[in-house]
């Protein structure tokens, strides 16, 4: 109870201070607010940034491991030269992987290709077309929103039908169900079973909104899959339970076996797999993070000074009243505690300020670019403390300078 | 009854001195990101760790017992803090144990007022 009261009586001093001095108290708290405000900022568009990266990787299939011709790690020792002569990836490797091993729940062929898809007088120019094979919905996750996905004889046959993002459903037939209709690609009727639902958009470009997907024994009678040019890749997603590690050492040897590879040769192919990007963009964001935290620290500084500055002020403008106070039998104490209670509201309503500014900017930047900007909890608890131990640091020399003040002097100086 | 006042040892000024160095530097850090991947709540604890002990060098500046005590609770919160988040640097416990060792030695002749 004492203590709250005590707060309430240090909120108010600290209100009242910020009426009958409001420039100079606005001015003080600017460097605050301006602190909390480039600090919070940053790393709410970095947090964002790196949510919406770390969404679309996932969405790549975070349990998958792509059998490709070329690694996914760069650097300044990349021996491209060697990844060239590599052969790419084949659909009989698929049947051949599922044969071999009973650790592995799905292997699936992956190629993609440009083409213009036409709908009677309607045509989508360059949209991207996956063939696929068999096990594609074990190894991705989506919804089929209208009809359904390939029935598993359809793929094996390569039987002339497709299911289509909702971005493309859109484009050639305005939000209508297009179950049953007929797109017209490589010159043949394929026929639509299914449309997903929509996605939105991914930075890696792999969103099913804009994609057609076909079964690759169908692409594969009308275009060559075994070229760079449709980046050929089989996905391998191991049974439940199965580690990763595990499972891309089971798929070394096997691949090794495939591929008749001598004990002395090097390896054909690159086994790649989301987490190796995860990492590497985890550090980017990180150098980003340290760079607003830089920025920030300076400003907090300058902020913490002029804080520290008008609490010094604040009590020399109150000497008198402190006298009054301890000549009344207020404990040393309860005179710190009042000034630092002061100091700390101050500092919170600076930082809660700049907090504020950071989540209408955001509200803002959001609806200015296609992308949600999220003032997050942590980053609002982290601009909270920020500010309250500001607080603590730059308003506890002042309010101790204040306690240990002597009644008598303090009473004459305002005289 | 009058109280016995000391003068501060320059021992002890010197600890003060590189402590109040040592707060000022290891702020930032409240907000790092290496703080930050520790945990949501990690922030806002170490921050008022930091800002305690920084209360504490107060205290130890104006040669008061209760910077003394001060410290020491810090001391135990961030080896348990660091133990329960594996972040504990060893340097550091070693640094603090030493300034509580001289502290220490100084605690009875320190005053015991706010």
């Amino acid at each position: 109870m004492f203590f709250l009261s005590l707060l309430r009586e240090s909120v108010s001093f600290a209100l009242h201070a910020l009426r009958v001095n409001r420039l100079r108290t606005t001015l003080s708290l600017l460097g605050i607010t301006i602190g909390i405000f480039a600090i919070i900022a940053v790393f709410t568009a970095v947090d964002s940034l790196e949510r919406k990266v770390r969404g679309s990787l996932e969405s790549l299939g975070g349990e998958v491991i792509f059998v490709q011709k070329w690694p996914w790690t760069f650097g300044p020792d990349y021996p491209w030269w060697k990844y060239m002569n590599r052969p790419l990836p084949k659909i009989r490797e698929t049947e051949e992987m599922m044969r071999r091993s009973e650790n592995i729940d799905a292997a699936v062929f992956n190629a993609y290709v440009r083409k213009t898809i036409y709908y009677k007088t309607s045509f989508v120019e360059n949209a991207q077309l996956l063939a696929t094979s068999k096990g594609y919905e074990l190894v991705k996750k989506f919804d089929v929103h209208h009809g359904r996905y390939f029935a598993d004889q359809e793929v094996e046959t390569g039987n002339p039908v497709c299911v289509i993002g909702s971005g493309i459903g859109d484009a050639l037939f305005g939000g209508q169900d297009p179950i049953g209709l007929q797109l017209k690609l490589y010159g043949q009727k394929v026929e639509i079973v299914g449309e997903f639902a929509r996605e939105g958009e991914s930075m890696f470009g792999n969103s099913l909104d804009n994609m057609v997907v076909v079964p690759a024994e169908f692409a594969q009678k009308y275009i060559d899959l075994e070229t760079d040019q449709v980046s050929p890749s089989i996905l391998v997603k191991g049974k439940e339970g199965m580690s990763s590690a595990d499972l891309k050492d089971e798929l070394m040897g096997m691949l090794r076996g495939i591929h008749s590879l001598q004990p002395g040769d090097d390896d054909d192919f690159a086994l790649n797999e989301v987490s190796l990007l995860t990492a590497q963009t985890g550090e980017i964001f990180r150098v980003f993070g340290t760079a607003g935290w830089v920025i920030g620290a300076f400003s907090i500084l300058v902020g913490g000074f002029g804080i520290a500055n008008i609490m010094f002020v604040s009590v020399k403008e109150r000497t008198n009243q402190i006298g009054i106070q301890k000549a009344l039998g207020a404990k040393n104490w309860f005179i710190l505690a009042q000034f630092l209670c002061e100091s700390i509201v101050l500092c919170i309503i600076g930082g809660a300020i700049g907090l504020a500014l950071v989540y209408v900017g955001s509200i803002i930047a959001s609806k200015m670019i296609d992308f949600e900007f999220v003032l997050s909890s942590s980053n609002v608890i982290l601009g909270l403390t920020i500010s309250a131990m500001i607080g603590i640091i730059s308003g506890f020399i002042p309010a101790y300078s204040a306690s240990q003040l002597d009644p008598v002097e303090a009473i004459r100086s305002g005289m | 009854m009058g109280y016995i006042t000391y003068t501060r040892p320059t021992i002890i000024t010197v600890l003060a001195v590189i402590g109040f160095i040592l707060v000022l530097f290891s702020m930032p850090s409240v907000f790092s990101p290496d703080t930050r991947d520790l945990g949501d709540y990690y922030p806002a604890l170490f921050g008022l760790l930091i800002s305690f002990r920084f209360i504490a060098y107060v205290g130890i500046w104006h040669f008061k017992r209760w910077g003394v005590e001060l410290f020491l609770y810090t001391y135990f919160a961030n080896v348990v803090i660091g133990i329960l988040l594996d972040s504990l640097s060893p340097i550091g416990v070693i640094y603090r144990f030493v300034e509580l060792v001289v502290l220490a030695i100084y605690y009875r002749k320190m005053d015991r007022n706010l």
